[in-house]
C-alpha cells in the first residue's frame, strides 16, 4: 500500500520522501501530499519548474480548483503515484497498487454526481493529468453512448436551445442515424 | 450517489454546472470516445454539440462499415439500405433532398464516398413528376430512349455530391465501377477500361483492353494496387476460368494472366465463379458453387469461398456454406416443409445465388431466400470464417438483392 498524504506536518513521509503543498483556489485548503503524486499533474510539474528554488514551503496555489474539487483530484493522484518519487521515474515506473486494484477503485471513484464529474473533467484538463482525464472523459462519453437526443439530454443535465423546427432540420439532416 | 467517505450536503445546494463550461478540448475528448452513429444522434442535443461535431471533427472518428444494397428498379425506390453488421439493424440513407437527380444506381463505394449512375439529361426535372405506375415511360419520354449518365461521387452522410464528366450510356449500362484510393475510379467492359482520378487532367483517360473474353467480377485489391478478374478462356459448352490482372499504374496494356504450376485445378471445382475482394484488400476471395463432380451439368453441394493470399500467391479454403443454409437457396427447405417431391437440384436459374459484399464480407442472395441473406464474415486473425443470417431486408419485392461494402463517414467529401 502506498503511502497515504502525511499531513502531519514533518514535510516528508517516513521514508523522507519529498513532500508538495498545493492550496486551492479560494485559499480555503492546504492539502501536502508525496512530489509523485502531484507531479502525475503536468501543470504542477511545470510551476514547480518554472518556481526555481524550493517553493513548495509556501504552497502551489491553483486558481482554477477548488477545495473539494481539489481533494478529490489529490485521492485519484494518492492512489495512482507511481512507488518510485524520482521525477524522471515517476513517469516510467509503475503505480504502486495492483492492476485490478486501480480499475475497481477508478470504477468507483467515478460514481459521482454529474456536477462532481464535470468539475473532475475541468481540474483534469487544467491540471494535465492524463490518467484522470482519460477516465472522466470515458465515463460521460460511456453514459453517451446508444442513447437518444433526449436521454442524452437528461443525463447530462443539458438544455437544448433548438426550437422544434430546428431540431427536426437537423434530424432530418442526419436522417440516417435516427 | 456521491463517492467518498465524507457527507456533501453541499453538492445539493447548488445546480451542477453545465456541460457548456467544460474547456473545449475536454468537451472534443468525450465527443472523440463516440462511434459514428452516437456522435451524429448527439448533433440535435443543443447548439454546442452541433457546433462541435463538425464534419471535421466527425472526420476524425472511425468509419461505420456498411452493406450497401442496390435496388432493383431503375428509379431506385429513392433511398438506400444499408444493413450495418455490428449491430445488427438497418439504417436508410435518403437521398431525396441533396441529390437532385430521379434515376441514381449506387454502384461502387471507397471510404466515405458512394459513386452512383445518375440521369443527367437536360430535361430531368427532379422530384416534381407525378408517380404513376408508368412515370417512368413518360417521364424518358421527352428524353432520348437511353440519356445520357454520369457518375456522381457523394458523401451520403455529408449529404454533398459532385458529378464526374458525362459519358455515353452504353458505359453505364455494361461498365463495371470499380472506386479506388484517392478518388480514382474505373469503368470496366468487355473492350475499353476508362480511369478517371481527381488530380489528374479531370477527364476520363480510355484504355483499351485486349483480354481474351469479357472480363468477369473485376475487383480491385487496394493492397496490390492492381485490379484482378476472370476471363472465360473455354468453350461455349464449358467454361474455363482464368484470373488476370493489372496494375493500376498500367492500365494500358498491363493485363496479364495469374497462374502458377501448384495452383492444378482451382477455378475447375467451382461454378460460376466470382471474385470478391478479402479483407484489407491482401486477399482475394472467389466463390462459386462446389461442383459435386467434374460432369458438365453436374448439380452442386454447397457454396464454396477460396482465397488467394496475393504476398504468398497460394489459394486455400477459406470457407463452406452449412448445408442447412445451402437446402434454403436450393429450395429444398420449401419443398420440404410443403411436402412435395425434391425438385431436380439443376433446376436452371432459380437456384443461382447471388454474391456481392467487398473486404471480406459476402453476402448471399437467392430467389428462393425471401427476406434475408446469408453472411460469411472473414476471421480477421484466424484462417476461417463466420456464417449467419441476416434477417429483415426490406422488400424490394421479388427482386433478387445486389449490394457492396460501404465504409460511411466523414473523412472523404466529394
Amino acid at each position: 500500500m502506498a503511502a497515504a498524504a502525511d499531513s502531519s506536518g514533518d514535510g516528508g513521509t517516513s521514508s523522507g520522501e519529498k513532500t508538495i503543498v498545493l492550496v486551492s483556489s479560494d485559499n480555503s485548503a492546504r492539502f501536502e501530499v508525496r512530489e509523485a503524486a502531484a507531479l502525475l499533474s503536468q501543470t504542477v510539474r511545470r510551476m514547480i519548474d518554472e518556481a526555481g528554488a524550493d517553493a513548495s514551503g509556501d504552497g502551489i496555489t491553483l486558481p482554477d480548483v477548488d477545495a473539494k474539487t481539489l481533494a478529490k483530484v489529490l485521492e485519484y493522484c494518492n492512489k495512482h503515484a507511481p512507488a518510485s518519487s524520482s521525477s524522471s521515474a515517476a513517469e516510467a515506473a509503475p503505480p504502486a497498487e495492483g492492476e485490478e486494484d486501480l480499475e475497481r477503485f477508478d470504477r468507483e471513484f467515478v460514481r459521482v454526481d454529474m456536477g462532481t464529474l464535470y468539475s473532475l473533467v475541468t481540474a483534469a484538463s487544467y491540471l494535465k493529468i492524463e490518467g484522470l482525464l482519460n477516465l472522466t472523459c470515458q465515463t460521460i462519453a460511456d453514459m453517451i453512448k446508444g442513447k437518444t437526443p433526449e436521454q442524452i439530454r437528461k443525463t447530462l443535465g443539458i438544455t437544448s436551445e433548438f426550437t422544434p423546427e430546428e431540431e427536426d432540420e437537423v434530424r432530418r439532416e442526419n436522417a440516417w442515424a435516427f | 450517489m456521491a463517492a467518498g467517505s465524507g457527507p456533501d450536503p453541499a453538492a445539493e445546494a447548488q445546480p451542477p454546472p453545465p456541460i457548456h463550461h467544460l474547456p473545449p478540448d475536454a468537451l472534443h475528448n468525450v465527443l472523440l470516445r463516440l462511434q459514428l452513429r452516437d456522435a451524429v444522434v448527439c448533433r440535435p442535443v443543443s447548439r454546442l454539440f452541433h457546433e462541435t461535431l463538425s464534419p471535421q471533427l466527425l472526420a476524425l472518428l472511425p468509419t461505420l462499415r456498411l452493406l450497401l444494397l442496390r435496388h432493383p428498379r431503375p428509379d431506385g425506390g429513392g433511398c438506400l439500405h444499408a444493413f450495418d453488421p455490428a449491430r445488427r439493424t438497418w439504417l436508410r440513407l435518403p437521398f431525396a433532398h441533396f441529390l437532385p437527380y430521379q434515376s441514381f444506381s449506387p454502384v461502387a463505394s471507397s471510404t466515405s464516398l458512394l459513386y452512383l449512375w445518375v440521369e443527367t439529361s437536360s430535361s430531368t426535372s427532379p422530384l416534381a413528376l407525378p408517380s404513376t405506375s408508368s412515370s417512368s415511360s413518360s417521364a424518358s419520354a421527352a428524353a432520348p430512349a437511353h440519356p445520357p449518365k454520369s457518375l456522381a461521387v457523394c458523401n451520403p452522410f455529408a449529404g454533398t455530391y459532385r458529378l464526374l464528366p458525362q459519358l455515353g450510356s452504353a458505359w453505364a449500362r455494361h461498365g463495371t465501377v470499380l472506386a479506388g484510393p484517392g478518388g480514382t475510379v474505373l469503368v470496366l467492359t468487355e473492350l475499353a477500361a476508362l480511369s478517371y482520378t481527381p488530380s489528374g487532367s479531370g477527364k476520363w483517360m480510355k484504355h483499351p483492353l485486349s483480354l481474351p473474353s469479357k472480363p468477369r467480377s473485376p475487383i480491385l485489391a487496394s493492397a496490390a494496387a492492381a485490379v484482378f478478374a476472370l476471363c472465360d478462356v473455354g468453350t461455349p459448352w464449358r467454361s474455363q476460368w482464368k484470373l488476370f490482372s493489372c496494375p493500376l499504374a498500367m492500365l494500358t496494356g498491363g493485363w496479364a494472366p495469374v497462374e502458377r504450376a501448384a495452383w492444378g485445378d482451382v477455378f475447375e471445382v467451382l461454378k460460376r465463379p466470382r471474385l470478391l475482394a478479402g479483407a484489407g484488400g491482401r486477399r482475394v476471395l472467389m466463390i462459386g458453387g462446389l461442383r459435386s463432380s467434374f460432369a458438365m451439368d453436374a448439380p452442386c453441394s454447397t457454396v464454396l469461398i477460396l482465397r488467394l493470399d496475393l504476398a504468398t500467391m497460394e489459394w486455400d479454403e477459406a470457407g463452406r456454406m452449412p448445408p442447412n443454409m445451402y437446402r434454403c437457396f436450393t429450395g429444398l427447405c420449401e419443398a420440404a416443409s410443403q411436402g412435395n417431391a425434391m425438385p431436380a437440384a439443376a433446376a436452371g436459374g432459380n437456384n443461382k445465388v447471388k454474391v456481392f459484399g467487398g473486404d471480406g464480407k459476402v453476402w448471399f442472395a437467392g430467389k428462393r431466400v425471401r427476406g434475408k441473406l446469408a453472411m460469411w464474415e472473414e476471421d480477421e486473425m484466424g484462417s476461417g470464417g463466420k456464417w449467419d443470417w441476416v434477417d429483415g431486408v426490406p422488400g424490394y419485392g421479388d427482386g433478387v438483392y445486389r449490394g457492396f461494402v460501404f465504409d460511411g463517414g466523414f473523412t472523404a467529401i466529394p
